[in-house]
């Protein structure tokens, strides 16, 4: 266990004067941090595989050679103990609360000064959440997202989180195949996800109880 | 968010009040250049919007949303995240929003 956190941070961004700010900030929590940078996943994967030993990933959602959500997963079975934050300049609701459930510690916008991002980590490191799915704000933005649904988007959702295939919505609901594609399109669109695992997490955390259920039965 | 890592020891932790400022300073040229750049890929796009020219500008756009917010102006990483997510998606209004970026830019040059 480390004494100062972070002790050994890893940043995950192919920006590097983003990354060299950060790497600033981060000796603001702790000086003596040992500090790697990664500007793309294939680095990132080559890092973790010959030393293990970070207790803090920060981790950028736009990757030249990934979507940082698909990596998260791997990081945090990777690294169990390790805090990950997201980085990102997408901070649609939607994407924040895709990026917790799927393992997320943190989410921080990239328009967030440095002070407050240094700020925002210090108090991820001591326990003190900053957790914007209990965020009110955040969930309450989230479901004006999802007001924003047209009711026929709003039933290929639901149906969508239920499992049910593009066919199968279009039967049920008496529509073509290609109207539902396009439903879809506009409600990853609308809920700032990039796909249909991202858009059922959305739902699963924002949908009211009673379609909550169907989702959970899916 | 679980505590699988623990409670950490820096709970004296204070952050240096003149970070900010400090920040700035040391990244200044840097910030210049990616506004600079931004303001002339950006023109070029304006002038003749062809696909080389979007992919240029949203990249830059998309760079400087990432780092102007961290160096202390978020408004302009807002305003830029706005125009990366326009370009994306081929929004209409991804031009007329670009053009106010620009101006956004030039402002903060000669300020």
């Amino acid at each position: 266990m480390q004494d100062q956190f972070p002790g050994k941070a890893l940043i995950v961004d192919d920006h590097p004067l983003y990354c060299s700010a950060l790497a600033v900030g981060l000796a603001q929590l702790n000086p003596a941090c040992q500090i790697e940078i990664a500007g793309n996943v294939a680095d990132a994967r080559a890092i973790l595989a010959r030393d293990a030993a970070f207790d803090l990933v920060m981790l950028d959602l736009m990757m030249p050679d990934s979507h940082g959500l698909s990596v998260l997963s791997e990081m945090r079975s990777k690294l169990p103990a390790a805090r990950i934050v997201i980085v990102s300049s997408r901070e649609e609701a939607g994407v924040v609360q895709s990026a917790l459930s799927m393992g997320a510690d943190g989410f921080i916008g990239k328009s967030t000064a440095m002070p407050e991002l240094v700020e925002k980590l210090h108090r991820i490191s001591v326990g003190h959440v900053d957790d914007p799915v209990q965020d009110k704000s955040a969930v309450g933005n989230g479901r004006e997202t999802l007001a924003g649904l047209s009711p026929a988007q709003m039933r290929i959702l639901v149906a969508m989180a239920d499992g049910r295939l593009n066919k199968q919505i279009a039967h049920d609901l008496n529509l073509a195949e290609p109207t539902v594609k396009s439903h879809l399109s506009a409600i990853f669109r609308k809920l700032g996800v990039g796909n249909r695992t991202q858009a059922i997490l959305v739902a699963r955390a924002l949908l009211p109880p009673d379609n909550a259920d169907s989702v959970k039965s899916a | 968010m679980s505590d699988a890592g623990g409670q950490h020891a820096n709970r004296d932790f204070a952050i240096d009040q003149d970070f900010a400022a400090k920040l700035m300073q040391r990244f200044r040229s840097e910030f210049v250049e990616k506004v600079t750049l931004t303001i002339r890929i950006g023109g070029a796009y304006l002038d003749r919007p062809t696909e080389e020219h979007r992919t240029e500008i949203q990249d830059c756009v998309h760079r400087l949303a990432g780092i102007a917010g961290a160096l202390g102006r978020a408004d302009i990483s807002v305003e830029a995240g706005k125009v990366d997510l326009a370009l994306a998606s081929g929004a209409p209004e991804a031009e007329t929003q670009l053009a106010s970026l620009l101006m956004t830019l030039e402002a903060a040059l000669q300020a």
